[in-house]
């Protein structure tokens, strides 16, 4: 085989090629759009669900959206982006009601969770599970509300609007989720 | 990002968040599914169904995305597939056809149930589409399904006296993707076929 073949063949397909080829209806592309953007999407899911078989539903569900949804993707922001918003939707879209319901619901405070001590000196991988965990064991509402704002960056009428939830009630979820988390890393 | 009336994210909370990994892959992966799912809903896009575009975003790219295959070569790589699977599956370098009457695959119960629901959808849609095809073609379409089948039959066997291995979950869908795949390529020729 000529050297030029090889390289041609060893060369990984550029990912606007995929995104035209998946555009096309081509679903090989789109499983290779899929494995560089998983993990991504899996980690928003993650921390929106709490736990992991609803984050592999929400994934599944996003991207099969995702497919139908992409011939009308015009590229106005990076398909990550995209795929972000996408996955925030789906997630408050199905079921819309209980999200709703959720985000709304701010219930009688309870001890939080035990934690581990408090480990001063850097950041390591503990410490980093330690907070996934604390921000799994969140009530679903303020979960949602610091997830997408303090972790994704959306703003709170940008949730209000995705969720039908008034702003005043998301900024509520959202000091009660941090007040939460503090408590429970302070431990 | 702030706002006066709500305190501002602590420092220590503030650096533990900017440390969380942009990236977490799932445990196992999840594209099997989702591959069967745009299968399935591909076939639903097919020329002849009734609606099946406007569900799907209002366009028939499902259809005009979907190779055209001759029937010849479509025939032989379904045999193809068929052989694949059951050389995997079995070790065996040829493949024994074994006839089964129905297939307990139980699959809602160890998480595989969209290959099974995308399956039997396909296979639905193969059905309504039977009569357009000739004896010959129907007889070597079943006979490759009855391979398959008992091939995932052994695999879901092997797959229920160790539920954790993951190798053996691999066989088991490696068999559902191929039987869908099957499935799919066996609508194709059906969908284009004339007598």
């Amino acid at each position: 085989m000529p050297p030029a073949l090889v390289t041609l063949l060893q060369t990984p397909p550029d990912p606007s090629d995929d995104l035209r080829a998946a555009q096309a209806g081509d679903t090989e592309a789109f499983g290779r759009l899929y494995r560089a953007h998983v993990g991504r999407v899996h980690a928003l899911a993650l921390r929106l669900t709490g736990e992991r078989r609803a984050a592999e539903e929400l994934v599944q569900s996003a991207f099969v959206r995702a497919w139908q949804k992409l011939p009308s993707f015009r590229g106005e922001s990076a398909l990550a982006t995209w795929l972000h918003r996408l996955t925030v939707n789906v997630f408050l879209l199905d079921d819309r009601g209980a999200r709703r319901r959720a985000l709304r619901e701010l219930p009688e405070e309870s001890a939080p969770e035990p934690a581990t001590a408090v480990r001063p000196q850097g950041l390591g991988p503990e410490d980093r599970i330690d907070l996934e965990r604390a921000i799994a064991r969140l009530p679903e509402g303020a979960r949602v509300a610091f997830v997408l704002h303090d972790i994704q960056g959306y703003d709170h009428a940008e949730i209000a609007a995705m969720s039908g939830v008034a702003p005043g009630t998301i900024r509520a979820q959202l000091f009660r989720a941090r007040r939460r988390l503090q408590e429970a890393l302070d431990r | 990002m702030t706002d006066p009336r709500i305190p501002e994210l602590d420092p220590r909370l503030r650096e533990r968040l900017t440390a969380l990994p942009d990236e977490v892959p799932p445990a196992r992966d999840l594209w099997p599914a989702i591959a069967a799912e745009l299968d399935a809903q591909r076939v639903r896009a097919l020329p002849g169904d009734p609606a099946p575009a406007a569900a799907h975003g209002g366009t028939d790219r499902g259809a005009r995305a979907w190779p055209f295959v001759r029937r010849a070569a479509a025939i032989a790589v379904l045999v193809g597939g068929t052989a694949v699977v059951t050389w995997n599956l079995r070790g065996r370098a040829e493949p024994e056809v074994v006839v089964v009457e129905t297939v307990p695959l139980r699959a809602a119960a160890s998480g595989l149930a969209s290959y099974e629901q995308s399956a039997d959808e396909l296979a639905r849609a193969l059905e309504q589409r039977r009569a357009k095809l000739d004896p010959a073609t129907v007889e070597a379409i079943e006979r490759s399904l009855r391979t398959i089948d008992s091939a995932l039959v052994e695999a879901r066997a092997a797959l229920d006296r160790d539920p954790s291995s993951a190798q053996v979950r691999a066989y088991v869908e490696a068999a559902y993707r191929q039987k869908i795949d099957f499935l799919r390529r066996a609508n194709d020729v059906a969908s284009t076929w004339t007598l």
